[in-house]
């Protein structure tokens, strides 16, 4: 028997007083009850419990390496107990089963490397117009992590690295804290969250609105009480307005509205004119008065690739990788082209697959070129102090970007690496692995040429090996897709599903 | 069978006992958890069972699954904890507990798989959030400390926690689902 969203909502109460120390007497005896009479019930505890038992597990490996502040979080020692420390502890075993983590205190958030880097990207407009000319958006701009967009009015679209789309409406503000996260002190926001970015949040003063996989709207006015609307699956949303009044968190499913204040929070009665009108809202092609919105214009001049093949639209693949590349680190492939051996945007797509019993040895790298001199790989992480093992890495130069799937496993997977000039003479990439964003970088653009290092010709691009070394790959690849823009999110995700980023894709390059 | 021989045997069966503690800490741990969902008493069990499985060792036949023979070991630690812990922790009584048992190691492949899934999940949470959960779940950290170090009131501590443990929770289980459909 399925549990009710009401009996999935008081289990999560209850589960969350259990954790935080804070059940009652009563509330003991009512998740006791719950667990007696229900299998669903016991397997939602377990599962809750679970989670408890794993973030213990992963505070206490983030603890014991703090004081290496400059590494990530997820870059944890293999086991939490180490063997080493068994084998050390042989006579003493119960003594060294619990481990001593007396690292001294660091806050996790330090090990979050602090950069400016691009969080979204704006993907359409509609007569708008911004609070400050200067610092006017056009279609294609990147937005910053931090940066305010003041719209007085229009209709205008952002698409963010994770792939939610939000539609702003102004007169409205809209603060992206992170390509997860925005605030939204004021407006009409309407947001389409695919199934890659789940967990996308908007917040304000009064209201938390957290996406589990969803089309919603969140109308925010000075002064008056903040609105959420869910068209399309649901969201979590959490009172934030007054804290000595301890609210609960509402699931909002389709068709549900819910209004916050300052005082807490209560349905919102009359909602459907709202509905109609948000929902047309939500459909950014009327919004925004166009049929078709994928169009993204870029910023930047197009280049002038020189293409093995001219520029095709995919045509449909009767057997998928039937014609894979496939490396077993004897050859290489070199690939003429211009569309790399430069700092505009642009973005490198394919299908990887690499065996599950692959060594070390047989990283190499899947793509490699030069950028102005700065070496450029695509390869997967052979360094543990870097990230996991396996997991997709973009070294530009010195910098390196890693993921966190392990590649791997034998299984076809979609990569696509976006690198965007940022205007503080940096570039900004940005990993996608099977369509979801799996870690970024922000270097320094090369003032000169990278003097040491032996570059070959700019306009090669190598498939399986590493540039100036012996490493090969070993794997296949297949749809190897070069785009001179930095491809949103929607694209990445088209060209994954076989088809062309946009209808006319310009200077491309296809194998 | 000679000295020299049976020290041989001896020094397998300890590398073997090693190696099978060491793998599977984890996922004694998250037993545990589930049964006495307190730490430090999750903890003090786990010594206990670990002393216990060293002794037992020889009972244990290679090949078999070694993490359910290791949680029954567990289950009667908790169990003979009982008296202790049910003034104090212990939130189940014998009933519910061992139901809870029950479904915790029919869950424990299930389990594996989640805690692989969170680590991608916390990757995806706000570095305000993330830093929050974490240090709430340090050694020797309660609710208090990380709200004392996040700036955060105690109350908008224990919200905020609440939210981030339903996004994980359901981030794992969206996860798993990718991974079961693809």
């Amino acid at each position: 028997m399925n549990l009710t969203d009401a009996e999935i909502l008081e289990l999560t109460e209850l589960c969350n007083a259990l954790a935080d120390g804070t059940l009652t007497a009563e509330q003991r005896a009512r998740l006791a009850e719950k667990l007696a009479a229900n299998e669903e019930a016991r397997r939602f505890y377990v599962r809750f419990a679970g989670l408890s038992a794993s973030l213990c597990q992963y505070a206490s490996e983030m603890q014991s390496e703090a004081p290496d502040a400059a590494r990530r979080f997820w870059q944890r020692p293999v086991f939490w107990w180490s063997a080493a420390s068994f084998a050390a502890a042989a006579a003493a075993l119960a003594v060294f089963l619990v481990p001593d983590f007396s690292a001294p205190e660091t806050s996790v958030a330090a090990v979050e490397l602090e950069t400016q880097d691009y969080v979204a990207q704006v993907t359409d407009l509609k007569d708008c117009v911004w609070a400050d000319p200067s610092t006017a958006l056009a279609a294609g701009a990147q937005v910053e992590r931090g940066q305010r967009l003041e719209l007085l009015q229009g209709v205008a679209e952002i698409t963010f690295d994770c792939g939610a789309q939000v539609t702003l409406e102004g007169p409205a503000t809209l603060v992206l804290n992170s390509a997860w996260d925005a605030s939204l002190p004021q407006g009409t926001l309407s947001a389409v969250v695919p199934h890659e970015a789940i967990g996308f949040r908007v917040t304000n003063p009064e209201v938390e609105v957290v996406d589990l996989g969803t089309e919603f709207s969140v109308v925010a006015r000075h002064g008056s009480a903040t609105e959420v609307y869910v068209h399309k699956g649901k969201v979590q949303t959490i009172p934030r307005g007054a804290e000595s009044h301890e609210q609960p968190a509402f699931v909002l499913v389709a068709d549900q509205s819910r209004q916050f204040d300052r005082s807490g929070s209560a349905e919102i009665k009359h909602a459907r004119p709202k509905f109609r009108e948000l929902s047309r809202h939500a459909r950014k092609e009327q919004a925004l008065g166009k049929p078709d919105v994928s169009h993204v214009a870029s910023a930047a001049p197009a280049v002038a690739a020189t293409p093995t093949k001219p520029p095709v639209a995919v045509t449909p693949v009767v057997k998928r990788f039937a014609n894979a590349l496939k490396f077993d680190g004897r050859f290489e492939k070199q690939i003429a082209t211009h569309a790399l051996a430069h700092n505009g945007p642009h973005t490198v797509a394919f299908w990887m697959r690499v065996p599950s019993a692959a060594p070390l040895s047989a990283a190499g790298a899947m793509a490699a070129w030069s950028s102005k001199g700065t070496p450029v790989h695509i390869a997967w992480n052979t360094d543990p102090a870097a990230g996991a093992l396996g997991a997709l890495r973009t070294e530009y130069g010195h910098a390196a970007a890693v993921g966190a799937t392990a590649l791997r496993d034998g299984q076809w997977h979609h990569v696509a690496v976006v690198f965007v000039p940022h205007g503080h003479g940096k570039l900004h990439v940005k990993q996608y692995v099977d369509g979801h964003l799996e870690g970024t970088v922000t270097p320094a653009l090369p003032k000169h040429a990278h003097e040491k290092f032996k570059a070959p010709a700019s306009d090669t691009v190598w498939l399986g090996r590493r540039l100036g070394g012996q490493e090969h790959f070993h794997g296949e690849l297949d749809e190897f897709n070069i785009t001179d823009r930095a491809l949103a999110p929607q694209q990445i995700k088209t060209l994954r599903a076989g088809g062309a980023p946009e209808p006319q894709a310009p200077a491309g390059v296809e194998i | 069978m000679n000295g020299n021989s049976r020290w041989r045997d001896d020094a397998e069966r300890n590398k073997q006992l090693m190696l099978l503690l060491t793998q599977n800490q984890r996922r004694i741990f998250s037993y545990l958890y589930t049964l006495v969902p307190d730490r430090h008493d999750a903890e003090d069990l786990l010594q206990e069972t670990n002393l216990v499985i060293c002794e037992k060792f020889a009972e244990f036949a290679p090949g078999t699954d070694f993490v359910a023979w290791a949680c029954q070991i567990a289950w009667w630690r908790v169990r003979a904890a009982r008296q202790k812990y049910a003034r104090s922790k212990v939130v189940f009584d014998d009933n519910v507990l061992e139901s809870v048992a029950h479904t915790a190691l029919e869950l424990r492949h299930e389990t594996d798989r989640r805690h692989e899934a969170l680590e991608q999940c916390l990757k995806k949470l706000h570095a305000r959030d993330r830093e929050l959960v974490l240090s709430r779940y340090e050694p020797g950290s309660d609710v208090e400390a990380a709200a004392r170090r996040s700036g955060r009131s105690l109350v908008a501590a224990y919200k905020a926690l609440g939210r981030i443990r339903k996004l994980l929770f359901d981030c794992v289980g969206n996860q798993l689902l990718i991974e079961a459909t693809s």
